[in-house]
């Protein structure tokens, strides 16, 4: 490889648990594996172009060879995370030679975050920089390019992606107010509450309740305004006022 | 106290206390339909829950052992969230990750009172949010068009089908 750049690519694969290898959940990454398998080069090129409002922006096309371990018995549960998708190893392998995937250094990440990112990591040259924990790497450059703050606070959409009946047991474990937020969040969260009758129905009386109490307001609004405030008692007054604190 | 063995996922082999193993009633019931004899040397395997999990779930399961069984609960009744012991609080402070592993393990594991638990952890994430915090909270994509989201806050048609 022509080393121009200074740095050596490393690409970081994370061995993904098995509900993600069922889902391709991206949350889900629950362990990285530094250098778990012998990447190759094949090609690097750095292209500079002009990117959005003027700025130069650049990018290293990047195609890789995958040597899988030799003492790895296991089928290969390998994925490489792009963006916020996973690619299985024989996906990568298909890319090959194409330039399909971008990879890109830290310092120009931030002109390019928003284009996509990679998880593959510049190493520096300096031995005892690369024996720096893996956990380093991921907070410092993979989490930054993909906008979470820390790998430890990774975050799930747990509605979307827990069995549908769980889901629906945590939602019903909201209050009406609550409830009528949480339909708000997505589609997929209003699909799960729209699926469920005992959501419907708590939903239902809350909504009949809200209708009575406004009409009782402008009821007793009515009362009050139209000059028949010598029908009112206090008590109407303090419930009027009541419903409308 | 017999013992019987669970490997998890990624191999691991944990010795647990016959009674605090049943807790899970996926394994009660494995063990019973399968008529394992408890000094038989027979493995359980769990190729559903990884050993960081499934420790957590014995370590939960130990300290819950002698907890009475959770009461059948009526599903129209609205069900507190505040009551979450302080044990269980501190238990339960992980990452997300760890958190939603946690409710697919008790799920599959089927163990009424960690699934319980686990949900009121996330109801309470959700709880006294607006819709854009909720989505803060989670990383969620609001894939509503602003008139889509003012259309369902303001009619709320998704729940009139009886």
């Amino acid at each position: 490889m022509d080393n121009k750049y200074n740095d050596n690519i490393t690409m970081h694969i994370f061995r993904t648990n098995d509900y993600c290898l069922d889902k391709i959940c991206f949350p889900l990454i629950t362990q990285v594996i530094e250098h778990p398998l012998e990447i190759k080069m094949a090609t690097c090129d750095f292209q500079q172009r002009k990117g959005d409002y003027g700025r130069v922006v650049g990018c290293l096309y990047l195609a890789v060879h995958f040597n899988i371990p030799m003492n790895s018995k296991k089928k290969a549960n390998y994925c490489v995370q792009l963006g916020h998708s996973l690619w299985f190893v024989n996906q990568l392998l298909a890319q090959e030679g194409e330039s399909a995937l971008k990879v890109c250094k830290p310092e120009i990440l931030a002109d390019l975050r928003n284009q996509f990112c990679c998880c593959a990591i510049p190493l520096a040259g300096k031995k005892h920089e690369r024996k720096r924990r893996k956990e380093d790497y991921v907070n410092e450059y993979l989490c930054p390019c993909l906008n979470i703050k820390d790998s430890k606070q990774r975050k799930v959409d747990f509605i979307a992606n827990l069995p549908i009946e769980v889901s629906q047991l945590i939602l019903r474990m909201l209050t009406p107010t609550s409830l009528f937020h949480a339909v708000r969040v997505s589609k997929k969260w209003l699909q799960v509450c729209k699926l469920d009758s005992v959501l419907r129905e708590k939903a239902r009386v809350h909504k009949q309740k809200e209708m009575e109490m406004e009409a009782r307001i402008v009821e007793l609004g009515n009362l009050i305004f139209e000059n028949q405030i010598y029908q009112l008692t206090y008590r109407n007054v303090d419930q009027w006022k009541e419903l409308q604190g | 106290m017999p013992n019987i063995k669970l490997q998890s996922s990624d191999g691991e082999v944990f010795e647990v206390d016959v009674d605090i193993a049943k807790c899970s009633v996926t394994i009660k019931t494995m063990l019973e339909d399968l008529g394992m004899d408890e000094d038989e040397e027979e493995v359980v395997p769990l190729p559903n829950v990884n050993s960081a999990i499934l420790r957590k779930v014995i370590q939960w399961a130990t300290y819950h052992k002698d907890d009475p069984p959770p009461p059948e609960d009526d599903e129209n009744k609205d069900k507190r969230t505040d009551d979450i012991s302080s044990w269980d609080a501190d238990f339960l402070k992980v990452d997300q990750g760890t958190l939603y592993e946690l409710i697919l393990a008790a799920n599959y594991l089927d163990i009424k009172g960690l699934l319980e638990v686990t949900c009121k952890t996330v109801a309470n994430m959700i709880k006294g949010k607006t819709p854009e915090e909720v989505r803060k909270t989670f990383n969620i994509k609001n894939d509503f068009s602003p008139s889509e989201e003012e259309q369902v806050r303001k009619e709320n048609e998704w729940c009139e089908e009886k």
